[in-house]
């Protein structure tokens, strides 16, 4: 495991350079990843059947718990199956789609590191290993979805989805710390041990909802939702991995990996119920309103999550079945009906449905013929496997421990809208008999159907053999609950209240779809743009940036002296309080000893410094200023401290020769300071001296009986061989800090170079 | 403005400044010294020859930009750390040669480092006063 997820960031990073040898066909050979480790893993465990759960680790920093440990359970498998069989797909189908596009070589090493990151989420069992390659998911998307970065549109959407997601993932990562401070573990698969004392704890409910927030931004639950249609800005491929069948997935895992752990109480069937019930209906909602093909995939998207959400929830028997089938079923469909999108978005030209050309499925049979399967899929028609998992959601909400008749009428409208988009991407989409003639459109290569034809298949397979899949599913449930017992699933489940529900849903559906088209019906549902949750999103985002315009007007005003009065007070306003408020002053006399050199020096600087303060020509200023800098490296060398002495005494030189410098360039005039600022700077300038001066008193006032100075003196010489103590620091003992400062000195510099470069147009330096 | 006395003083005082500069980087581990003042003395020899003669002709007369400087000190620095990390490990380990040579200090990878310091303040001083230097 760990050898196969840094195989692929080892080989994302190398995607470019494949790409400069094979062209546009990288695709196809990148598809061999997935699909090896898709037959690996499955082989693995068809032939040898091995005991669960298997466990790698590699120890990444033992002193904060960090270790790549990986975990692969029923659950883990049933992720893993799916990330690496769609991946294979969708790579299959990028190779077609994205070939001559700008930026190849980047799209798939984002899009292999993805995968990767996806493949490190579910096998990952280390907390803080999971963290990680959530982020990771995050900020591939992000770059996935703004691929094509020269439209505003796609901007947009990927900061939308970034700020979201990682809005979830700082609430995961609270979620998280609380966990640990309750438990002190840090292995998620440990953790069930621990679900008595976490559901006990006081700090169950912050946890809860910490955990929640987490999963339902990634998983786009109401009100989390509207990042999702946005992110459909990405190219298609993107849309058919990452929104259909992976990173909105992940939020789902979370929440199946969570619930023995946390799972199960009142209040997560409260909280994940109502989200999930309130998401599948807007989502489907939603859904029926669009006539982008895309928007409309979306939103059926969410309203599949918001049942998958629902299911976890309830986390009866019947409901954990019901909502791993149903991930499944919709990975299956849905990645068909985004790949048949692009593919109709590409050859006809427009994704929007009342722009198709008339009688498209002459045109494109292969495409329509693909989308009736996976949609029919969609729908809950037989024998397809969505109508298993759907017959399984019925039997899931019948069963409901509470609220069962909301629940199942909830259910059954969402069926029915369903039917309706079943119906609209079946045959408003192919049999319009209004609209354009079209422009020639070609039928695209067969290697373009190529993985839909997979997938939409192999739900058709599924539907019929569903028992297959049994096994798989069963080991999946039982790492929801110890006492879960098999299931066989079945196409056929005899005439029962389930089935009657579905055909009710479907004749309901039949007559939704009649009503859109015979009175051209379009739900304005005003109810629901009133809570617009990305009105909200908006609000706070431009009003982020509005804080920012006007704190940077107010602080960054561009004189140096502003610049100084606030950093200046705001250290006396924090050290003074801290100082106060922690220590106190303190002053023993009797340690301080006053030598007459020192004492001569001390008042020469003093002297210095009040001809600069009231001199009136600045040059005058600024020499007596070197003459206090002088006398204060002589008192350093007096004290025993000669390195002090000369770097001191350089760095003077040098500073006032820039001063010099800087000098003739200021304005001859100076405007004079209105007597209220002068006794603010006033004020200012003595609060500070007097503050350190008061620290430095009360720093002496305890004997200096460190042990540091006794080891530095014996071990500078016998151990880094050096003789000047504070050398041996600088750049044996304490080297890495120096090596730090140095960094950022350059880091600095090239500040200083882009500024001069910038106003000068020139490079001199 | 040029002045006769100030090019001909820089002229000469430069490699005396240079030649100090280094032996202050090199006698930094047992006495008073080190990279850091051994840069700023360095970078201050620089700044006086610029004074005099300006920034463009100074800069010519260089094999590296001051901005190079800076990077080579640190890239300097960071290999002086990697000898340890590869052998233990630990990064910045130091280590001595075996072997003493004449009029020079031990040599080892912490003089290594403060050679970087050295070569990072000896260029940001230069990348900071340079651009002030203005002959009018």
């Amino acid at each position: 495991m760990i050898v196969c997820i840094f195989t692929i960031v080892i080989l994302s990073l190398a995607v470019p350079l494949l790409y400069k040898v094979f062209g546009s066909k990288t695709a196809y050979l990148l598809a061999i990843i997935p699909a090896v480790i898709f037959t690996w893993f499955l082989y693995q465990y068809l032939q040898f059947s091995p005991a669960f759960p298997l466990q790698e680790s590699l120890t990444w920093n033992p002193y904060f718990n960090l270790n790549f440990s990986f975990y692969l359970d029923g659950l883990s498998l049933l992720f893993l199956l799916l990330i690496s069989g769609i991946g294979a797909m969708i790579y299959v189908y990028a190779g077609y789609y994205m070939k001559g596009k700008a930026y190849y070589g980047r799209f798939f090493m984002i899009l292999t590191l993805f995968m990767a990151a996806m493949l490190g989420l579910v096998l990952a069992n280390n907390w803080l290993t999971v963290l990680v390659f959530w982020e990771l998911t995050s900020i591939t998307s992000f770059l996935l979805i703004g691929y094509e970065h020269e439209k505003k549109k796609a901007r947009y959407a990927a900061w939308q989805g970034l700020l979201v997601t990682s809005f979830g993932g700082l609430a995961l990562l609270a979620g998280l710390v609380l966990i640990t401070i309750v438990t002190g573990e840090y292995t998620i698969s440990e953790l069930s041990n621990f679900s008595d004392t976490l559901q006990s704890s006081t700090l169950y409910l912050p946890i809860l909802l910490c955990v929640a927030l987490g999963a339902f931004t990634k998983s786009a639950q109401v009100p989390f939702h509207f990042w999702l249609p946005n992110a459909m800005a990405a190219p298609t491929p993107v849309s058919a991995f990452l929104h259909s069948a992976t990173m909105v997935k992940a939020g789902i895992y979370f929440l199946a990996r969570f619930s023995p752990i946390i799972g199960n109480t009142i209040e997560w069937q409260i909280l994940l119920c109502a989200t999930g019930g309130l998401t599948m209906l807007t989502g489907a909602i939603m859904a029926f309103k669009s006539d982008n093909l895309k928007k409309l995939l979306a939103y059926s998207t969410i309203s599949a999550l918001g049942i998958m959400v629902l299911s976890f929830g309830l986390g009866t028997e019947a409901a954990v079945y019901a909502g791993l089938a149903y991930i499944i079923a919709h990975a299956l469909y849905k990645s068909t009906l985004f790949m048949l999108a692009g593919i109709i978005d590409k050859q006809a030209g427009t994704k929007k449905i009342s722009e198709l050309p008339r009688n498209l499925y002459k045109k494109m049979p292969a495409a329509f013929i693909l989308v009736t399967l996976a949609a029919l899929s969609f729908g809950g028609i037989a024998p397809f496997f969505g109508f298993v998992a759907k017959e399984m959601l019925m039997e899931m909400v019948l069963h409901a421990p509470f609220f069962s008749s909301i629940l199942v009428i909830v259910m059954v409208l969402t069926g029915t809208f369903f039917v309706t988009l079943l119906l609209i991407l079946a045959h408003s989409t192919f049999f319009k008999k209004k609209g354009k003639a079209g422009r020639n459109i070609i039928a695209g290569g067969t290697i373009f159907y190529l993985a839909p034809l997979v997938t939409a298949l192999a739900g058709l397979y599924f539907g019929l053999f569903p028992d297959q899949l049994s096994e798989l599913l069963s080991n999946a449930a039982a790492t929801f609950a110890n006492n879960i017992p098999e299931k066989h699933l079945a196409l056929w489940h005899g005439w029962n209240m389930a089935l009657a529900l579905s055909i009710l849903s479907i004749i309901a559906g039949l007559g939704l779809y009649w009503a859109k088209i015979a009175f051209n019906w379009k739900p304005k549902a005003g109810f629901l743009s009133l809570i617009y949750p990305s009105n909200i999103y908006q609000y706070l985002f431009n009003g982020v940036i509005k804080l920012g315009e006007w704190q940077t007007r107010k602080i960054q005003t561009g004189y140096l002296r502003y610049y100084a009065m606030f950093t200046l007070f705001t250290i006396l306003l924090l050290a003074g309080f801290t100082f106060f408020y922690k220590a106190g002053i303190r002053i023993n006399t009797s340690t301080i000893d006053v030598y007459l050199i020192d004492l001569i020096l001390g008042i020469i600087a003093l002297l210095a410094l009040a001809y600069t303060l009231f001199s009136p020509s600045k040059i005058d200023s600024l020499l007596s200023l070197s003459i206090v800098g002088i006398a204060i490296s002589i008192i350093f060398f007096t004290s025993g401290a000669p390195d002090l002495a000369i770097t001191f005494f350089l760095i003077d030189t040098l500073t006032v020769t820039v001063f010099v410098l800087i000098l003739h360039k200021l304005p001859k005039k100076i405007i004079p300071k209105t007597t209220i600022a002068r006794y603010r700077d006033a004020f200012i300038s003595l609060g500070i001296g007097l503050l350190i001066t008061l620290i430095l008193f009360s720093i002496t006032y305890d004997p200096l009986t460190s042990r540091l100075k006794q080891f530095y003196a014996e071990n500078s010489y016998n151990i880094a061989k050096g003789k000047n103590m504070v050398n041996v620091i600088l750049v044996d003992f304490r080297v890495l800090d120096t090596f730090g400062e140095i960094t950022v000195l350059a880091i600095g510099a090239l500040g200083v170079f882009a500024l001069v470069n910038y106003s000068k147009k020139n490079t001199i330096l | 403005m040029k002045s006769l006395i100030l090019t001909i003083t820089a002229k000469y005082i430069l490699p005396v400044m240079m030649l100090f500069s280094v032996f202050l980087l090199m006698r930094g581990h047992h006495l008073p010294g080190g990279g850091f003042v051994g840069g700023l003395t360095a970078g201050a020899g620089f700044v006086l020859y610029a004074f005099a003669n300006g920034v463009e002709v100074t800069l010519e007369k260089m094999w590296l930009r001051p901005v190079k400087i800076i990077a080579l000190g640190l890239l300097i620095a960071f290999l002086s750390g990697l000898p340890g990390l590869i052998t233990e490990a630990s990064f910045f380990k130091a280590y001595w040669l075996p072997w003493e040579v004449f009029f020079l200090p031990k040599l080892g990878t912490p003089l290594l480092f403060d050679a970087g310091v050295y070569l990072v303040v000896w260029g940001i001083v230069m990348v900071i006063i340079f651009p002030n230097i203005t002959e009018d």
